[in-house]
């Protein structure tokens, strides 16, 4: 059978370790000066300056792990992403390799040791984070009303493209 | 006060000699001629104000250039470097008016730059032999032909160059001053606009009171009753109460057009060419290439683009530090060069241009540009970047990280690390405009520096301040005020009124962090709409003036926030949104959300525009929206308010459809076309109500239209409604 190929990134968090597709990240970069966002939901630890554009750093421990990890720091490792045209920082503790994995079902991949590496989805996280934060300003109507994903599907009576369901659709390691 | 005015002048000649001594057309003729036109100028110019120095190191290079004009010498890249020198020289004189043994030492050294241009031809390649040899540019050993070639490249445009003594040249701290001024009188007309609103609402209630009145004596007031000629004075005195708040209205309108048109008009003044900015940038660029013994050669392109005077002074170090690290580390020796196959001179090019909104500037070198592969390797080596991270990156973000503060550090100083030298601070300063910067590089090839400006930076004055020491910042446009609080206190007067006060420290927790109320704190006072709020703050940093970046899908959504600058340290600062902040003081109080999907119901408050040729009906509309809480500001036909709408953000316009100038439907399309004002709710009130307009209003996503003659409730009716009902 061969084996189905996935170009990840794999990084930790928290002891843990992940992977991302490829296919997300722009670039691997250390955190400038974060500063705090209040009133922001968990998940959306800040924002920080990079080359002269405000990026907000997420924290994939609380919207994709169950466990928030610590404040970023500047000098922190991050995973630039983009989702739907949305940037932002994953930090993690550290990025370990860019390699071609053979995937171990939809949520992992099996890295050069045998060991299984869950998949974090950075669409996902990002899609969450943006929720969570329209959550904030309680107008539900406005979260169901971004285009997040042009695959999402839409509604056949109004239209509207629902956002894509927040649960089940990440991969547990 | 002559000498200042010789010294400007100077100032003005020589810097059109240096351009044109560099242009295309410089060797031609009318270039040597118009060369000979401005030094004879400035002889003049020198004569008068009594300067014989100056009066005989013109007439030498008058002289000099003559031969050259009568054809006894061909026109060279050294003699224009030459010219280009003499001219920086002269400047240098002139400016040291005030230290006579210093000037007395340069005009010795114009001199020397003059003499060997002087007198016969035969001796103008032997002359050249006790000049600095790695003078920029110095033709030794290369043949005349090349050289042409090289000149012909250049392209300076000077044929649209202003005839400078018709220009008006004034100290940039003026019109500094000017725009300060400009920018308190905004303040104050925020003030007088809220004073006129007060006075109409006092206006009504005296109305009210007299009613009152009438109705307390019991209907009919006999004649010869007392109270009769009271009631009768405070009739009349109301009346002309009613009038003149009106007329101020419209005079604070008239203010408040003419005040745009001060601030266009300043704005302008600070608007410059790129004339200056590469004259200094080609001084920069031949004293560093001197110090570092290389030949280049400076082409610039673009000379007439346009750009705030702010941003010109702001890139300049920029741009230099740019020139510098091509010198230093990208143009290779000549010998290495023509080895490579390529000129033995090497080119440097400054081009700017106009895009939109921005102003692009390029600088490129046809140097050794930077080996990604090895800058990888050496990335990886020096611990900076992790293997996973370089093998990641494109070649592109890793000639990128050469931004990245200290890439390059001394003890790794070579040709590859010293491309890097400072770049961290230029792109921070480009970033502080509100601009970017990139870098493209071809080993072998060459360097090439895109930076993206704004025309004039997006600058709003904010009021900064900390709380748990973060610093936020609020538009100063709603900052009324800055004063100290008691602690604890759930008030406090403001002008006599009692206003709510706000804690930032507890609205802006951070984790880690916990409010500390101790004794008096500082605290701002915002207005918005028509409610005040006290915010006390940990410290008041300042007024300053703030670059505004947009927040983005992240965290537009939170309500706090309006946006975000970044600091002239890197950090970003959030400016805090003033209608949240009232909201938040005053929880019951609905005000105006311009994104808000629900319909508007009366309670809103906000500002609204109310256009209207008749002005009877612009006062009734004003006054009914007025109570309802609105500010209302008003326009006597379309054009009037299409220009508003592009300064100030309504929450409502209200129209009528036939007026001069532009109608009702054309304001109507042009707000739809505009993603800014696309979606304010618009009433038309009209009175031909046609089933043809109604079908073009509807088209139009009008809220709903109102019928004249308006009457209080028809109008509370529409703006009830929602999108799809009214009329």
């Amino acid at each position: 059978m061969a084996a189905d190929l996935r170009n990840v990134i794999v990084f930790a968090i928290g002891g843990e370790r992940l992977a991302a597709e490829l296919r997300w990240v722009r670039e691997v970069i250390s955190l400038g000066f974060v500063t705090a966002v209040p009133t922001a939901p968990p998940g959306i630890s800040g924002a920080f300056n990079l080359r002269g554009h405000l990026v907000p750093v997420l924290d994939v421990g609380a919207l994709a792990r169950g466990a928030a990890g610590p404040q970023p720091r500047q000098g922190d490792a991050a995973l630039l992403v983009e989702v739907d045209g949305v940037t932002a920082a994953l930090r993690v503790d550290k990025v370990e390799e860019v390699a071609t994995l053979a995937a171990d079902g939809p949520g992992a991949v099996v890295d050069g040791r045998g060991q299984r590496v869950p998949l974090v989805d950075p669409g996902v996280v990002v899609r969450r984070a943006i929720a969570h934060a329209n959550a904030v300003r309680g107008d539900a109507s406005r979260a169901e009303g971004l285009e997040l994903d042009s695959g999402s599907p839409r509604d056949p009576t109004t239209g509207a493209r629902t956002l894509a369901p927040l649960d089940g659709d990440l991969t547990l390691g | 006060m002559l000498r200042q005015l010789f010294r400007d002048e100077a100032q003005v000649a020589l810097e059109e000699l240096t351009a044109r001594a560099g242009s295309a057309s410089a060797g031609a003729a009318d270039g040597v001629l118009e060369m000979m036109r401005v030094t004879h100028t400035l002889k003049g110019a020198a004569g008068t104000v009594g300067l014989s120095e100056v009066v005989d190191l013109t007439h030498r290079l008058e002289g000099a250039l003559a031969i050259v004009r009568n054809g006894q010498r061909p026109w060279t890249p050294a003699f224009a470097d030459a010219v280009v020198e003499i001219a920086d020289g002269l400047r240098a004189h002139v400016d040291a008016w005030a230290e006579p043994a210093v000037a007395v030492e340069l005009a010795k050294r114009v001199r020397e730059l003059i003499a060997p241009w002087e007198g016969a031809p035969r001796t103008w390649r032997a002359g050249r032999d006790d000049a600095d040899a790695t003078r920029v540019g110095d033709t030794q050993g290369i043949p005349t032909e090349e050289s042409d070639t090289g000149t012909s490249s250049v392209a300076v445009d000077v044929s649209g160059a202003h005839d400078a003594r018709t220009l008006l040249r004034v100290e940039p701290e003026r019109i500094d001053e000017l725009m300060a001024a400009a920018g308190e009188l905004l303040f104050d007309r925020n003030r007088i606009e809220r004073r006129v609103q007060l006075l109409r609402t006092l206006t009504r209630e005296l109305g009210r009171a007299r009613q009152a009145l009438r109705d307390a004596v019991g209907g009919e007031l006999a004649a010869h009753h007392p109270l009769a000629s009271i009631e009768g004075q405070v009739a009349t005195l109301s009346t002309q109460l009613a009038q003149t708040s009106a007329a101020l209205l419209d005079e604070t309108e008239a203010m408040r057009r003419t005040l745009g048109d001060l601030q266009r008009g300043l704005t302008r003044v600070r608007m410059q060419t790129a004339r200056a900015l590469f004259a200094q940038l080609a001084r920069a660029l031949r004293a560093a290439a001197r110090a570092a013994g290389v030949k280049v050669e400076l082409r610039t392109r673009g000379e007439d683009t346009e750009f705030d005077k702010a941003v010109a002074e702001k890139i300049t170090d920029p741009l230099i530090q740019l020139l510098r690290n091509a010198v230093a580390h990208g143009i290779e020796p000549a010998t290495e060069r023509v080895l490579g196959g390529k000129a033995a001179v090497g080119a440097i090019a400054i081009a700017a241009r106009a895009e939109g909104n921005l102003v692009v500037i390029e600088v490129a070198d046809d140097g050794r540009g930077v080996d990604a592969g090895r800058l990888r390797t050496r990335l990886v080596e020096a611990g900076r970047w992790s293997a996973a991270r370089a093998a990641l990156a494109s070649d592109d973000e890793v000639v990128a990280a050469l931004f990245d503060p200290g890439v390059s550090s001394k003890d790794e100083a070579d040709e590859l690390a010293g491309r890097g030298v400072g770049l961290d601070l230029v792109r921070e300063a480009i970033a502080r405009l509100g601009g970017e910067i990139r870098m493209a590089s071809a080993p072998g090839r060459g360097t090439t520096f895109t930076l993206r400006l704004p025309v004039s930076t997006a600058v709003t004055h904010a009021m900064l301040f900390k709380v748990h020491g973060q610093v936020y910042a609020l538009p100063n446009a709603q900052v009324i005020d800055t004063l100290v609080v008691e602690a604890d206190a759930a008030t406090h007067p403001v002008g006599g009124e009692s206003v709510a006060v706000l804690d930032l420290g507890q609205l802006l927790a951070t984790p880690g962090h916990h409010p500390e109320a101790s004794g008096r704190r500082p605290a701002v006072v915002v207005a918005y709409a028509d409610k005040r709020v006290v915010c006390t703050v940990d410290k008041i940093v300042g007024p300053r003036e703030i670059v505004v970046k947009q927040l983005g899908p992240l965290l537009s959504p939170l309500p706090l926030y309006a946006g975000a600058t970044i600091s002239g340290s890197g950090k970003v600062q959030l400016i805090l949104d003033p209608a949240a902040l009232i909201r938040t003081a005053y929880p019951g109080h609905t005000l105006a959300d311009p994104a808000a999907t629900a319909p508007i119901r009366t309670t809103l408050a906000g500002r609204a525009l109310v256009v209207d040729d008749s002005r009877a009906i612009r006062e009734a509309l004003m006054s009914m929206l007025a109570r309802e809480g609105w500010i209302v500001d008003t326009a006597e036909d379309g054009a009037r308010a299409w220009a508003l709408a592009a300064e100030v953000h309504y929450d409502l316009v209200v129209t009528d459809l036939e007026m001069p100038r532009m109608g009702g439907l054309e304001l109507i399309g042009r707000l739809r076309g505009e993603r800014r004002t696309a979606q304010i709710p618009i009433v038309v009130v009209s009175s031909r109500v046609n089933p043809e307009h109604r079908r073009r209003a509807r088209e139009l996503g009008v809220r709903g239209i109102v019928a004249k003659p308006i009457t209080r409730r028809k109008l509370l009716e529409v703006l009830a409604a929602d999108g799809r009902g009214g009329a």
